[in-house]
């Protein structure tokens, strides 16, 4: 029983990474109605920012550094926006999509040709001091990225579903030409949300590197996890899609525990996946209206 | 809509500014900016000094390798392609529509003055390798390739071989099974190289009947796969999988005392070979192995198996796992504060940058390599760093570099050896008369007897400043 404990809590650690990058995908979903597949890169890339600029060569103070990268990761998230997405908006979803494609190989290459293919450790703004609990250790680290990520969530739920903003957003999202011809600045909130998007990117990966190393491609695979999250959340519903990042690291971190067949893990979670949208029409019918690639 | 232009073009100047004006730090922009401008350029160094008695022995350590060159040229210009795309993934092995025809000279290939056998002409001999460059361990492919390309390039300074100079052609695989495909064909039928080299790449066991197929000798090749031990046309200078986890299970029972083992191991070969060989070895130590969790390449968090290992309490974890893994099953370890009660040890580590990835919770950590330590102060060492980084100053040595350069010596001993008149034939003739091919760093080849290969290694251990501490003389590891 104490395994079962601790493969549930280092589950729940490690979907608080999830969670993060599912909100920023989310977030960008409910404005472009575009799964952003570049969203892990935009991440990696402010962090590359994080550590060989605002670290190695400013020298500066880590927590500095940390609010300074999301401001990176939301000036990236807006520059993608601005000189990537929006030219194609009205091409469609597909071409959007693959642009994204296209991004993610960009950010990725340049951030290796920039910087090199080292992959140091990178710091964290909490503790790396683990504090016992349930027969096994949970990092200061790890529980400031749950608390950060469960605030994020909150904060972004009541921002989109509260407030005038979320509601303009949401207005963007169903029919941009309307939402212009009342006089919502459509080009400044798509923006704005990407920049959003961006520095929930940069957090995630900020969180996710320090407990690995600096690699460009390493947030794009841990996105894919995050992406079927979204999809328990129809790509519109944080509290779901926070839910289901959890879902999904419990049931990881569960069969790398109690399996010995190779790549069980991510085939369990691509099973819940499927298993989920069959047995909930509801969710099916959400996701295929979202899903429109 | 003035207004436009600027909002479009502001974010994309601020993101420019921030990464390349204020990027890299200088010295990180500078080594980047050669190494990427170097990489894929030829290797073929012009005008060859005059060979004769006057020229220095190439194995001397003490050789004047003169004014360091600029910075070194890793692979050939027109023969670096990234991953053939067009191949298909389909099967493991690399088959129909694939017959080489690079087999022997045409006529007019024979014809031609000084060709003696495909890829040999009258001043240049072709040697063809293949680096997983553009895959999640690329670091340690690139260097592996300039230590490869560094002796071919020492040889070619000093008269080359018989009067020809080597041309050492690369393809980047990225580590995939089209592209291990795709650039033996590239080299094979379209460079027609007399042989393959040095090389460090994933997916060898696709493309080992093809290359039988073609007649072509590999001498050098990484031996992550049984398949290339197992056949008659390759010789790694490197141990395979399962004599790795021979001499880490010989280090646990014979210097650790365990009694229980719990094993972590990768997926991708060499993994399963050296668990295997661990399970095979630890009862005859008086251990048993109470537990194993495997991982994949390019798993996220290994928490899940740290604590399925923890849940056996083994006395020793020992780790058949490439350095990424084991630096994040150990990460792992950390957040949840564990460490086994009597060590854990690492098959595929012996590199500086490892430990420090680690981090200090692996402080103890013992680690293994088949050659001496890159830092020694031995002959073959000494040589090893010294013409690495007289081409390439930036390269840092680790054990598939050292396996590199040990190729590279190697195919020059045999074509040495083989004589003026080259050929296949009498190339691999050789390469079968070299049962104690000395590497000069530790490490014998016996490519003649394969099956008697001694596996040894020697044993490090991670000290308080991050580094590798030797804590063992070359031992050799029991067998089965």
């Amino acid at each position: 029983m104490t395994t079962f404990f601790n493969l549930v809590l280092a589950g729940l650690t490690f979907g608080a990474i999830y969670m993060l990058l599912a909100l920023g995908v989310v977030l960008i979903y409910r404005v472009s109605r575009v799964v952003n597949l570049a969203h892990g890169a935009m991440g990696v890339l402010a962090v590359y920012v994080f550590h060989y600029v605002f670290l190695q060569s400013w020298g500066l103070p880590v927590g500095l550094a940390f609010a300074l990268t999301l401001v990176v990761g939301a000036v990236i998230g807006a520059a993608v926006e601005r000189v990537f997405i929006g030219p194609v908006r009205r091409d469609g979803v597909l071409v959007m999509l693959i642009m994204t494609v296209g991004i993610l190989l960009l950010l990725t290459e340049s951030a290796l040709q920039v910087w090199g293919p080292d992959q140091p450790v990178v710091a964290s703004i909490f503790s790396g001091r683990t504090v016992r609990f349930l027969d096994t250790g949970v990092t200061f680290h790890q529980m400031g990225a749950a608390g950060l990520a469960l605030s994020l969530g909150a904060l972004l739920a009541w921002a989109l579903n509260r407030t005038r903003f979320g509601k303009a957003i949401e207005a963007v999202a169903e029919d941009a030409d309307a939402a212009y011809c009342i006089g919502l600045p459509v080009r400044t909130l798509t923006t704005v949300t990407w920049a959003l998007g961006g520095a929930s990117a940069a957090l995630a990966g900020l969180l996710f590197i320090h407990m690995n190393s600096l690699d460009p491609i390493s947030l794009t695979f841990v996105l894919m996890p995050a992406l079927v999250a979204a999809v328990f959340g129809g790509f519109a519903s944080f509290g779901l899609a926070a839910a289901g990042s959890l879902v999904i690291g419990v049931v990881y971190a569960l069969s790398q525990g109690y399996t010995t067949v190779a790549g069980m893990g991510d085939a369990v979670v691509f099973v819940v996946l499927i298993g989920a949208l069959l047995l909930n029409p509801a969710m099916r019918r959400t996701a295929a209206l979202r899903m429109e690639f | 809509m003035g207004s436009r232009p600027l909002a479009t073009v502001l974010p994309a100047g601020v993101l420019m500014v921030v990464i390349a004006a204020c990027g890299a730090a200088p010295d990180v922009r500078t080594e980047v900016a050669e190494r990427r401008a170097n990489d894929f350029a030829g290797v073929q160094s012009g005008g060859l000094p005059a060979a004769g008695p006057g020229a220095p022995d190439r194995a001397d350590p003490e050789i004047d390798l003169g004014q360091p060159v600029d910075g070194g040229r890793a692979g050939d210009a027109a023969a670096a392609p990234s991953a053939d795309a067009g191949q298909p993934d389909t099967s493991r092995q690399l088959q129909a529509g694939s017959q080489p025809s690079g087999e022997r000279p045409d006529g007019a290939e024979a014809a031609a003055a000084g060709a003696t056998d495909t890829g040999v002409g009258a001043d240049v001999i072709k040697i063809g390798g293949l680096y997983f460059n553009g895959s999640w361990l690329d670091k340690y492919s690139q260097v592996a390739e300039q230590a490869a390309s560094a002796y071919f390039r020492f040889v070619n300074d000093r008269g080359g071989i018989h009067g020809r100079r080597i041309q050492f052609i690369t393809c980047d695989t990225a580590a995939t099974v089209s592209g291990t495909q795709g650039c033996i064909r590239k080299l094979v039928e379209e460079d027609r190289v007399f042989a393959l080299g040095p090389s460090l790449d994933f997916n060898l066991d696709t493309v080992v009947s093809y290359v039988e197929r073609a007649n072509v000798p590999w001498l050098g090749s990484s031996g992550l796969y049984d398949q290339e031990f197992a056949s008659p046309l390759i010789f790694p200078t490197q141990l395979a999988g399962g004599d790795m986890g021979a001499i880490a299970t010989t280090f646990v029972a014979q210097q650790l005392d365990a009694r229980t083992i719990g094993v972590s191991w990768n997926t991708q070969p060499p993994g399963p070979a050296c668990f295997e060989r661990v399970q095979a070895i630890a009862p005859s130590q008086g251990m048993q192995v109470v537990v194993d969790a495997n991982n994949g390449q390019t798993e996220a968090d290994l928490s899940g198996q740290v604590i399925r290992i923890r849940g056996a309490n083994p006395d020793v974890v020992l780790m058949c796992n490439d350095p990424v893994n084991i630096v994040k099953f150990i990460q792992a370890a950390g957040r949840q504060g564990y460490t086994p009660p009597v060590g854990w040890i690492g098959a595929y580590t012996h590199a500086d940058d490892v430990p420090q990835a680690i981090g200090r919770h692996g402080i103890g950590f013992y680690g293994l390599s088949s050659f001496d330590h890159y830092h020694s102060d031995t002959a073959g060492v000494r040589e090893y760093l010294a013409i690495l980084h007289h081409y390439f100053p930036r390269s840092f040595p680790h054990i598939y570099s050292q396996a590199a350069f040990a190729g590279a010596r190697a195919t020059v001993d045999a074509l040495e050896a083989a004589g003026p008149e080259l050929t296949r034939e009498r190339f691999l003739a050789h390469i079968g008369t070299m049962t104690a091919f000395d590497s000069r760093m530790g490490l014998v080849f016996n490519f003649g007897d394969r099956a008697a290969q001694q596996a040894t290694g020697i044993v490090f251990q991670v000290n308080e400043d991050l580094e590798w501490r030797q804590v063992t003389d070359r031992f050799t590891a029991v067998r089965p």
